[in-house]
């Protein structure tokens, strides 16, 4: 049954659809395609729509049972009083589920004309068909629409599913790792999240195996006032190694979309993951992730994160060092222009002998955009022998706009070698001046600096998405200087 | 009435607390005006960000009595205080005291302050130094304007709108513009009872002036109970002047809890150094703050040496409201036993401040695998024209400073405490007055001296 989604359009007017190859200066991805969902959507949250989703999707009594607990949790935990201002959010006033199609597509050309059509404007199909990428997964709405594999990483025992389906197929393994690293009460968004998650990724690499090329997600909020609530498991089983790299958009809506995330990744014994994400959701998304891992003896993770959209981000990407040896790493990178707030940072938990770690944070503000690099650096005690350190660089590009740094250094262990350092500065006059008197516009010149000042992260993405991060800034910075 | 109790504060209770004080008439209408406040306000409840780190209700305060008033003890601290005709001699719980020689004293003792001693010739420039309850009849045109107006405003959270109403004692000392005090003056708060004390302390600086006080914490190792103290310290620093503040928290017993709020609002190219020093308490919060107009400069200074069951929290905060303000500030800590130590230091520059310059460093040295450190050096920055920066470390004594004495035959217990020793170094040097850098080297000998009896 498709319904009319008239309700949900009620500005239609004010969306403009974006024309192919037309640059716009601003927003790249603000088109928005006719909403067909599959069910009939409901504002607001409470316990019954916790109910129709699960009796919706089929799942399992635990499932059912933990979604109700979650919202009890989310129901208790106070907004958090940090951070961004989540004053204006209005939970009564956001669908919680939207299905996009009445099933999951297995070949790109079974998908229906308009889902198509969006996911090729963010150039997913041309990803698919050189085989940059491993496997894709897209998701849009609240559900993941198309779903590939290579065939060769079949073959060996990978698993690559959307979350949803990862729980029909694979429960017993599901269920063993499910919410162990980011529990359901963690905190208030992951406690909505686990009543109404839907879609997200599941990956689990078995012992040993080394995908050498990343895996690949998109998600895409199309819906006015919609929440997302993608929910990414990632197990990755001793001595192996994953790339997973996910990227998001959403259109222009003139009122306010909440994306709310959680992503979980266990790294068993000297196994490494890497996850990469480039968010650039429209500037009317509360983006408010958790995503944390957990890295076994001898094991490596690496966040590299960036936040281009959003209205309000608050994440932190977090590494729990649970065995001897770990290393954890985070690259951030944040810009933020008008109306803009990235609280964007870091976690590290130090809760081994020897375990090292390294964040890196490069945030940009222009326009009165702000900036918030969060951190937090935690040594438990009995972890001797931790080396870690914090680098924080921020730049501002006009009077207008605002920087934050907010490093927490937590210690309970007397043998830690632990550094911090921050710095916030401006593009220097005579940097400028150099460039220009080669010949480049003032325009071409701040975003060659902005450029050099990001390469430590751009140079550790994937190359597509490094261009796609240069491309984004130089969008940004357009009229940064008049 | 020598006390009230913290629960049921109303009206009725706070007019006859004021009555019993001998408030004057505007001050005890501002004592109701901050009890309407408090009513409105949100009592914090350990949620929030600033008190993440200690517990607001730590201290026993919901079982208190306010307390204004010695026993005997207390009257004997203040008569022996007294008699010291400018020079005070405080013990530190028992730490080697050394005699600080004062231009001028007010003391405290259990949230009663006894008169005022000032030497003649700063009387005659025009120095006024009384205790609170002289200075609010007596002073009330000076005080009137400044007590809680605009460096701690009465509105602005719970335990200011708190302390406003119940406020019991303290000091205020006033310097008329261009003139020198070249002996610090001298405000001693003592605790020797159980029960909840506010005392409250004005410093009103004229234009290029320059003045150096101490505030000094301090009690006997043992109480009858749990001792609540809090402070609140204004200072406002006149035009071109230059303020030196010394606060030291050496309380005896870790019966104590003491927050402690320290206010300096800085004119234009005037000059704030704070130095901040704690090493007695139980839970101890000391918020330094300054507020920075065009062309002024704040410095601050802070060392911490905790032991087992001692929970401190400095918790500094500079603001650059205008341009070219130029700060630094320095924390450095040592930790023993399972204590814990947390600074937290937030520097925020204002849009209009262009052309200022803020650095902050900030070192916890962990000495027992028990002990819990923080160190939080936040940035909040408005403006693109500025110079800002900020480090922070956590470490442990090193192992090749400690080789390299003992290869030098220098036993390793000794060799530890010269290596602690030159960790505080670079905060002692700093000190300007000699008497207080050997006092604070003599505190910091016998809080070492602990950690190898221990």
């Amino acid at each position: 049954m498709v319904t009319d989604a008239r309700d949900l359009t009620q500005t239609p007017e004010r969306i403009n659809p974006v024309p192919e190859n037309v640059d716009l200066g601003g927003y790249k991805f603000g088109w928005h395609d006719k909403i067909s969902s599959v069910f009939e959507p409901k504002r607001g949250l409470s316990h019954a729509v916790v109910e129709e989703i699960s009796r919706m999707k089929n799942e399992p009594e635990w499932m059912r049972e933990f979604r109700h607990r979650s919202l009890d949790y989310f129901y208790r935990r106070p907004m958090p009083s940090w951070g961004g201002d989540l004053g204006k959010i209005d939970f009564d006033n956001i669908f919680y589920f939207l299905r996009a199609t009445e099933k999951q597509a297995g070949s790109w050309d079974e998908l229906p004309a308009d889902i198509k059509s969006t996911y090729d404007r963010l150039g997913i199909p041309e990803a698919e068909k050189q085989r940059l990428v491993a496997g894709v997964a897209a998701q849009y709405e609240s559900e993941v629409v198309y779903h590939k594999v290579r065939e060769d990483l079949e073959a060996r025992g990978v698993i690559f599913l959307d979350t949803d389906t990862a729980l029909r197929e694979h429960e017993d393994l599901f269920r063993e790792h499910w919410a162990t690293v980011i529990p359901a009460n963690d905190n208030k968004f992951a406690a909505l999240n686990s009543a109404v998650w839907s879609g997200g990724s599941f990956i689990w690499v078995p012992e040993g195996v080394d995908v050498e090329i990343p895996l690949q997600a998109y998600f895409r909020i199309n819906a006015q006032n919609m929440g997302q609530f993608e929910r990414t498991l990632i197990i990755a089983e001793p001595g192996s190694r994953v790339h997973y790299v996910e990227g998001c958009t959403a259109p222009i809506y003139s009122s306010d979309s909440l994306h709310s995330a959680v992503v979980e990744i266990i790294v068993k014994p000297h196994a490494k993951v890497r996850y990469t994400t480039i968010q650039n959701w429209s500037n009317n998304v509360y983006n408010l992730v958790t995503k944390r891992a957990a890295a076994y003896e001898g094991a490596t993770m690496e966040w590299i994160d960036g936040n281009i959209g959003s209205k309000l981000t608050m994440k932190y990407p977090a590494v729990l060092l649970l065995g001897p040896r770990a290393h954890g790493e985070i690259l951030s990178v944040a810009f933020a222009g008008d109306g803009q707030h990235q609280d964007a940072g870091a976690k590290l938990t130090f809760a081994a002998p020897e375990t090292t770690g390294q964040i890196v944070s490069k945030s940009i503000s222009r326009d009165g955009g702000r900036t918030s690099y969060r951190g937090l650096i935690k040594v438990e005690e009995g972890a001797e022998g931790v080396k870690a350190n914090v680098r924080c660089d921020a730049l501002l590009l006009d009077e207008e706009s605002r920087s934050d740094t907010y490093p927490y250094n937590d210690v309970k262990e007397e043998d830690v070698t632990l550094g911090h350092e921050a710095t916030v500065s401006k593009i220097g006059d005579d940097q400028l001046f150099y460039l220009r008197s080669r010949g480049l516009s003032e325009s071409e010149a701040t975003a060659m600096i902005v450029r050099g000042f990001i390469e430590p992260i751009s140079k550790e993405l994937p190359m597509e998405y490094a261009l796609e991060l240069n491309r984004l800034v130089s969008l940004q910075m357009e009229g940064a200087v008049g | 009435m020598e006390s009230i109790p913290f629960k049921g504060l109303d009206r009725e209770a706070v007019v006859a607390w004021s009555e019993a004080l001998g408030d004057p008439e505007w001050f005890r209408a501002r004592r109701l005006e901050a009890l309407a406040a408090l009513q409105k306000l949100e009592r914090p409840t350990g949620r929030e960000e600033a008190w993440r780190f200690t517990n607001p209700r730590a201290g026993g305060l919901d079982r208190a009595q306010v307390i204004r008033s010695g026993g005997p003890a207390g009257t004997e601290a203040m008569d022996r205080l007294a008699a010291g005709h400018g020079k005070a001699t405080s013990g530190g719980g028992g730490a080697a005291g050394t005699e600080l020689e004062a231009g001028g004293l007010v003391a405290t003792v259990d949230g009663m302050s006894g008169p005022a001693t000032l030497a003649d010739d700063l009387a005659a420039k025009g120095v006024v130094l009384t205790d609170l309850t002289t200075a609010l009849r007596e002073r009330a045109s000076l005080v009137e304007p400044r007590f809680m107006t605009v460096a701690a405003p009465i509105g602005e959270d719970w335990f200011l709108a708190l302390h406003a109403t119940l406020v019991s004692a303290g000091a205020f000392l006033y310097v008329p513009s261009g003139v020198q005090v070249d002996l610090p003056i001298g405000t001693l708060y003592r605790r020797t009872r159980a029960g909840a004390t506010f005392a409250h302390t004005l410093v009103v600086v004229g234009d290029g002036a320059e003045l150096t006080f101490v505030q000094e914490h301090s009690s006997p190792e043992q109480l009858d109970g749990r001792a609540f103290h809090h402070g609140v310290t204004e200072v406002l620093v006149g035009e071109r002047a230059v303020v030196r503040h010394l606060s030291l928290q050496e309380w005896g017993s870790e019966r104590v809890t003491h927050f402690g709020v320290q206010r300096a609002l800085v004119s234009r190219e005037g000059r704030y150094r704070s130095l901040v020093v704690t090493l007695g308490g139980g839970v101890v919060r000391i918020a330094p703050d300054a507020h920075l107009a065009e062309g002024s400069e704040a410095d601050f200074l802070g060392a911490a040496f905790a032991d087992e069951g001692q929970r401190f929290e400095h918790r500094a905060t500079v603001t650059h409201a205008e341009p070219f303000t130029r700060s630094t500030l320095l924390y450095k800590g040592g930790l023993l036993g399972g204590s814990r130590n947390i600074f937290n230091g937030t520097l925020s520059i204002s849009p209009g401040a262009r052309g200022s310059d803020a650095a902050q460093t900030m070192r916890n040295l962990v000495l027992s695998r028990h002990a819990h450190a923080e160190s939080n050096p936040f940035l909040e920055i408005l403006n693109s024209d500025v110079r800002a920066a900020h480090a922070a470390a956590t470490g442990r004594v090193d192992d090749q400073h400690l080789f390299y004495l003992q290869s030098r035959g220098i036993p390793r217990d000794q060799a530890r405490r010269l290596v602690v020793f030159g960790f505080f170094e670079e905060i002692l040097e700093q000190v300007g007055i000699p008497a207080v850098r050997r006092r604070l080297e003599a505190a910091l000998e016998a809080e070492l001296e602990k950690e190898v009896a221990s």
